[in-house]
């Protein structure tokens, strides 16, 4: 299967287009005080991206998925290993597992690794969350008994089955505010070295008082050159420079509308690349992106749409029996339940290879500018996407 | 004091409050007598550094503490002349000397910095401890020794070799010695009779090659110099003019000027600068860096390269930035990629009020609280550090319950706040002096980031400077450079950083004579003024010395390494 | 017997030596100490020390002194934190300073006039501060004259001066203070053997030479200039003076113990970090004192116009003093007092470090006497009346402590007067103009 197979590169091109002729520099001014009556231009530079969640007391009626230290010692009785030997196991816990753990999978009776081998072992059946609380959008327009309704918007068919094969995991669970601990982790450990996820929006009008009035804008998703840099706090330093980078399948521009200060995007196709720590690549159909326009000059907001399985599969195994140990994560489990649970897009065999997923965006102030066309960066070829099972 | 001292100080305050300002801190309060003579002054930090990597380069390191600076008629320049050296200090010196001396004969260094091998690693050899003490002394001291140093430095080489039993190692405690010494700590101005001015003196060759070298690339005098000093060309208005504009034209002449805007502008303070970061979080330390290194950036740029009007330093609106300074000051420009802390030529719009060294972070962030700015401080330092003017103290026992309105005591703006400086007389009359000034400053919070509200109340700017009004801090940048004390101000401060006392009665009057006036003439060029100075008979002028030392026999002075005699006076 | 002033050590040395590295013992020292490593020998005992301790804009009037003047049974608020050492501290309330027709310099007027006995003309300091004076007759024969310290991060927040206009720098770093006294230079007293360095006497030779030099230097030197030298040949003193020292095996002292090395924690005015670096220079003044190494020490909690802050406030300690409003239930401001109880917990601090060293039935509280002192009686309105003042310590013995003396209307020289007079300065009076003063605080003199 190749990138261009998929149903919306043809959207793809038609943003390409519109992102070139986006061309050159667009000054966005931070007002002096010039309350202007011409449509304003605002960058921003991306300082979380997570997985979304409000979870609930009856998320998991059943309990939360088994800590890490009680799955090791399952996986090690499941293998055979008496009591003394598990104890002398324990001793050093968690390094003395990792090997352990790594090949309990069973390819013709001998053992394999169960992380490029999911299936090697059968579906430890890893409880799902039941509730109904998640924020998100209603991205097939119906509203079944899987779907959610969102805190903040109350829209209800809201689709975020990724939160139903992960919420019951302790690492992925917030609420409040909060954000869950794993996604948190991954996205501060890699955007010191990963090149910055920079939004522009154009086309704000401001009324006479300053305040952003509604109407259509458009908001541009590009990646930038550099990273983000942290000030004293550890967090993004607002107001820095960015240029974007000219990788055409990086420029996502869509129309939006805002309303009392929220934009709500059309349907479009978003792709990002982030970094292999975490999700080597970000790519979501039918994208949905609500962002507020806070006072301060931050955003915040969230994206849904879906994405395909498999690579968040691929965030939990590629750490490998340290993500599991550390983060009471199930990494065949997780394989099982996002392959049942995925929810669009089925391949010949009819198996869903999309599944629905919601993210908060939080953004700073920043300055955007767009090299000369002349001045591109190397394109990357397409992405081979793996073999979904 | 009793009530009706205080009472009439205050009245007389508030009633001529244009006239409590004192127009320039005039004499330096050192012992009350003549300015105008000559004093010994300490080496400064910078200057201490300079030296040692002029002379041993730059892989040596100090590995020592300097005491501070002492600030005095505006610069630590004018200070270096009140201060000694306190144990403490000393104990610091003697660290560094010996931390220097001791890399300056290891192996690594000894081939280049010593030159001469001794005939045994065990044992005194005069002949390469002399050459060696000789050369340094000479760049140590600025003048040659006098035989009876060199002699007893090489005694005390040798002593020390003796007792530890290593040639390098006596050598290098005799080299420690000589870097804790007065002679090299302290600047010594020498005198003589000025033989083309009867009953009038002046410095001696070797204390004009200083006072030339310190005054425009602010380190000691290099071979070239002291060789002109020697052969009297320094003593010819044609041989002085060669060496000045030798220097000038050399890249050197930027510390210099660093070193200059750096005291005046009073840097130092940055070292002990604070921003609390929960609310700044921007501000860190390469922050503060940057935030120095942009002001001087700026003034070099405009002074040396572009050779621009002094004045428009408080009006142009080109200055260079970092990409965390762009990010401080919210505007948008392109850095290059790949390099560590990039800096580029920056230009701000037209419309903008950001304009000139005011607006600069190093200006309102330096003169400002840790977590919010202050119209008082900037206000008062922009009177003393730019135009050279005093304010004068507040009176004793302000009752301040009477200033405090209890019924609302949240303002919103700085300018609020103050409102009490300008409506209560025993305030007013001083208070007048800063607070207009720095309110006009208040679009830039504490670390220099713009803004046009504070607690949601929209900034008023606007204020006035000796009679010129203004509404933004744009205009009092044009305030700044229209007034007449700027322009006297930086003349003076050149003056007093090349002699390091405040002018004299006949110093003074040829500085707001013929030297104010060339600079306004020629356009308020930098360089010309610094070559006017240099140039002068006047800064190379002394007192009558006040110590029986010209009776004295001029100590003879020892053979160089060549042999050849120096010139004995 | 022989006395110390008959033996000329270098000269001893030298001929001892002559070049050779030998360890050598040093009886005629050792026989000094008693048994119990209490006293020397001749019987005098462990001798007293004195120590200066300044704190910026004051106490809040009425809310820090004993309520009834005699024996203290209870302190005010503001200094209930020194109740643990009640009976070895004094408290002086009442007295002011004097401004005599001259300037009222706010932050600067009232420490140095407490200081140095003198109401400055002008924003200089130009006589020595007392610590200095007592510093120049029980300070000459110790590795460092003085110490100065300040946990605020900047070296110019220092309160000893010396005469012209020149700081005693304050070291800001404890780290940087351990490896000064403690590190590689330390010859620690109950260290069992003693080799004497010849490098060190390499570099004596080496800072004669530099002396040798003074005569010449002078001739050519102007009235001002000459003070300035011999000021530098004062400091090279001391540096001749510890390397002497370095020379000799130091006379055992039991209670001495080298201190391990602390951590800096973040240098600045952040209220939290002054506390701990405070905290980390009263432990090492303490050895430092017990060990011998010193007997003046000169320690800046926060300076006059106090830049103390806490994270995440837009005002400081000074700003506070002067915009916050007096609460109408409690009396006073409530930030600034909060920043007040942060200095006197600092001061009781400093006075428990000092407390906690044992020496014979006592601890080395007892041989020493710290004075407290600030800038202002009311920072809100930069009074001068009723200058809050402690001392801490019996002197040896010379002092009465756990008193409140109440000393209405005098000048607060009467303190300054009464440390010298504790710690053997030969004086009757000290002060000039309106304060001076010959009432010596007779009430607390044993």
């Amino acid at each position: 299967m190749s990138y261009s197979d998929l149903p919306g590169a043809k959207l793809r091109v038609g943003a390409f287009a519109r992102g070139l002729a986006l061309g050159v520099a667009s000054v966005a001014a931070v007002g002096f005080g010039a309350h202007s009556a011409q449509a304003e231009t605002r960058g921003y530079a991306v300082s979380w991206f997570y997985m979304a969640a409000e979870s609930q007391p009856d998320d998991c009626p059943e309990g939360t998925n088994m800590l890490s230290e009680p799955m090791a010692r399952k996986i090690m009785t499941d293998l055979g290993k008496t009591p003394a030997e598990i104890e002398a196991a324990f001793k050093d816990y968690p390094s003395n597992m990792y090997g352990q753990v790594v090949m309990r999978g069973k390819v013709n009776g001998k053992p394999a690794n169960i992380y490029t081998n999911p299936t090697s072992e059968p579906d430890p059946m890893v409880k799902t969350a039941k509730g109904h609380v998640a924020y998100g959008f209603n991205l097939d327009g119906k509203d079944g008994p899987n779907d959610f309704v969102d805190p903040q918007t109350g829209e209800h068919g809201v689709d975020d089955m990724a939160y139903r094969a992960l919420g019951c995991f302790i690492t992925q669970r917030a609420s409040g505010g909060q954000r869950p601990t794993w996604p948190a982790i991954e996205w501060d450990t890699t955007r010191d070295q990963m090149p910055a996820w920079i939004i522009e929006i154009s086309g704000i009008e401001r009324d006479a008082n300053g305040k952003v009035k509604d109407g259509d804008v458009k908001v541009g998703f590009y990646r930038a050159t550099t990273p983000v840099t942290r000030n004293a706090a550890g967090d993004p330093q607002a107001d820095m420079s960015f240029t974007v980078d000219t990788n055409p399948r990086m420029q996502n521009v869509v129309h939006a509308t805002l309303h009392n200060g929220t934009l709500t995007t059309d349907p479009f196709e978003f792709y990002m690349i982030q970094d292999p720590f975490a999700v080597a690549e970000y790519h979501f159909k039918q994208t949905r992106v609500r962002l507020t326009l806070n006072d301060d000059g931050t955003l915040k907001g969230v994206l849904g749409g879906y994405q395909p399985w498999l690579p968040v599969y691929e965030s939990f195994a590629v750490g490998g029996p340290v993500n599991e140990l550390n983060l009471s994560v199930d990494a065949a489990g997780i394989y099982y339940a996002l392959k049942k649970l995925a929810d669009a897009y089925p391949d010949a065999s009819g198996q869903n290879q999309y599944i629905s997923a919601s993210y908060w965006i939080e953004a700073v102030p920043g300055f955007i500018s767009h090299p000369n066309a002349e001045k591109t960066s190397m394109v990357v070829g397409p992405v081979k996407l793996a073999a979904a099972r | 004091m009793t009530g009706k001292g205080m009472m009439r100080r205050l009245a007389l305050c508030g009633a001529v409050a244009a006239l409590c300002l004192t127009g320039f801190t005039g004499q330096s309060k050192a012992d009350g007598d003549a300015a105008g003579q000559v004093a010994m002054r300490r080496l400064t930090q910078d200057q201490y550094k300079q030296i040692i990597n002029d002379i041993f380069g730059p892989t040596v390191t100090l590995g020592g503490r300097f005491e501070p600076d002492l600030r005095d008629s505006g610069l630590l320049a004018v200070g270096a002349a009140q201060v000694s050296v306190t144990a403490a200090g000393l104990e610091q010196y003697d660290l560094m000397a010996r931390s220097i001396a001791t890399q300056v004969v290891d192996e690594k260094h000894r081939p280049l910095l010593v030159g001469c091998k001794p005939a045994s690693e065990t044992a005194p050899d005069d002949a390469c401890s002399k050459a060696f003490l000789s050369k340094v002394g000479k760049l140590l001291y600025r003048r040659p020794l006098t035989q009876h140093e060199l002699d007893a430095e090489v005694a005390a080489a040798n002593a020390a070799t003796v007792k530890t039993g290593s040639f390098y190692n006596g050598l290098g405690l005799s080299l420690a010695g000589m870097l804790e010494a007065p002679e090299f700590l302290f600047r010594q101005e020498a005198v003589e009779p000025d033989p083309d001015h009867a009953g009038a003196y002046r410095l001696d060759a070797y204390s004009k090659a200083s006072r030339l070298s310190f005054f425009l690339w602010n380190a000691a005098p290099d071979p070239e110099l002291l060789a002109a000093a020697q052969n009297g060309d320094l003593n010819s208005s044609s041989g002085l003019k060669k060496q000045v504009d030798r220097l000038m034209a050399s890249p050197r002449l930027e510390a210099g000027v660093r070193a200059f805007f750096g005291d005046m502008l009073a840097f130092d303070g940055f070292s002990t600068l604070a921003k609390d970061t929960t609310l700044y979080p921007k501000f860190t330390s390469q922050v503060l860096r940057d935030a120095q290194e942009q002001t001087m950036r700026t003034i070099v740029d405009h002074l040396l390269v572009q050779k621009a009007d002094y004045r428009d330093l408080f009006t142009t609106n080109k200055t260079f930035l970092t990409p965390l300074l762009a990010s401080i000051y919210k505007v948008q420009a392109s850095f290059p990629e790949g390099v560590q802390d990039p800096w580029v030529a920056f230009e701000y719009p037209a419309d903008v009020p950001q304009a000139g060294i005011l607006t600069e972070a190093s200006f309102v962030g330096l003169h400002s609280h840790p977590g919010r700015s202050s119209a008082t401080i900037r206000g008062k330092a922009l009177r003393t550090v730019l135009l050279c003017q005093k304010v004068p103290d507040p009176p004793g026992n302000v009752n301040f319950n009477l200033v405090q309105d209890t019924n609302n005591p949240n303002y919103k703006t700085a300018r609020q706040r103050l409102e009490a400086h300008r409506t209560q007389p025993s305030c007013a009359g001083c208070h007048k002096i800063m607070d207009p000034v720095g309110l006009a400053m208040e679009n830039f919070d504490t670390i220099g980031g713009f803004r046009t509200t504070e607690n949601g109340a929209p900034i008023d700017a606007s204020g006035e400077l000796d009679g010129a009004k203004f509404s933004d801090v744009a205009g009092l940048g044009k305030a700044v450079h229209d007034n007449p004390a700027a322009t006297a101000c930086i003349v003076n401060r050149v003056y007093e950083f090349g002699a390091g006392h405040a002018p004299n009665k006949s110093e003074t009057e040829w500085v707001r004579g013929t030297l104010a006036k060339d600079f306004a003439s020629g356009g308020y060029k930098f360089t010309d003024l610094l070559k006017d100075v240099a140039t002068s008979d006047v800064f190379y002028r002394a007192s009558a010395p006040q110590t029986g030392a010209l009776d004295t026999p001029k100590a003879k002075l020892a053979s160089d390494v060549t042999g050849n005699q120096e010139v004995q006076k | 017997m022989i006395t110390l002033r008959s033996i000329d050590r270098r000269r001893v040395l030298r001929g001892m030596l002559g070049g050779t590295a030998v360890t050598v013992a040093l009886p005629f020292l050792d026989c000094f100490l008693d048994e119990n490593g209490t006293a020397l020998a001749s019987g005098a005992p462990l001798p007293v020390c004195f120590g200066t301790w300044f704190w910026g804009l004051g106490l809040n009037p009425g809310r820090w002194e004993p309520p009834t003047a005699g024996k203290i049974t209870q302190f005010g608020p503001e200094l209930a934190g020194l109740t643990p050492y009640k009976d070895k501290v004094n408290v002086y309330s009442g007295t002011k300073v004097i401004l005599d027709g001259r300037p009222m310099i706010t932050h600067f007027t009232g420490d140095w006039a407490v200081l140095t006995g003198t109401t400055p003309r002008e924003e200089r300091v130009i006589i020595p501060s007392v610590d200095m004076l007592i510093a120049d007759v029980i300070g000459t024969k110790t590795r460092f004259r003085s110490l100065e310290v300040s946990s605020t991060g900047n070296p110019v927040h220092s309160y000893s001066r010396r005469e012209g206009a020149a700081i005693n720098p304050a070291e800001v770093s404890p780290a940087a203070l351990y490896t000064r006294i403690f590190g590689p230079e330390f010859k620690d007293p109950n260290a069992a053997d003693f080799k004497p360095d010849p490098q060190v006497m390499a570099r004596q030779s080496v800072l004669s030479a530099v002396r040798a030099q003074r005569e010449d230097l002078a001739k050519t030197l102007g009235a001002s200039d000459k003070a300035r030298l011999d000021e530098y040949y004062s400091s090279l003193r001391q540096i001749e003076q510890q390397l002497d020292l370095e020379l000799q095996k130091p006379a055992p002292l039991e209670a001495c113990t080298s201190p391990d090395k602390p951590t800096d924690i973040v240098l600045g005015s952040e209220i939290e970090s002054v506390k701990g670096n405070h905290k980390l220079f009263a432990g090492l003044l303490s050895h430092a004192l017990a060990c011998g190494q010193t007997r003046v020490i000169n320690v800046t909690f926060n300076d006059a116009t106090s830049s103390l802050r806490k994270q995440g406030s837009s005002m400081t300690h000074h700003v506070y003093s002067h915009e916050e409003s007096i609460d109408p239930v409690l009396g006073y401001q409530p930030n600034v007092t909060s920043f007040i109880m942060n200095i006197s917990g600092g001061l009781a601090d400093m006075v428990g470090a000092l407390d906690s060293i044992k020496e014979g039935d006592g601890t080395l509280l007892d041989r020493m006497l710290l004075m407290a002192s600030t800038d202002t009686g009311y920072a809100k309105v930069h009074s001068l009346d009723d200058m809050p003042l402690i001392t801490a310590g019996r002197a040896g013995g010379r002092m009465k402590t756990g008193y409140h003396v109440v000393a209405k209307g005098d000048p607060a020289t009467r303190l300054g007067l009464t440390v010298q007079q504790a710690v053997g300065v030969p004086i009757n009076s000290w002060g000039t103009d309106s304060m001076q003063t010959s009432k010596t605080f007779t009430e607390v003199m044993a």
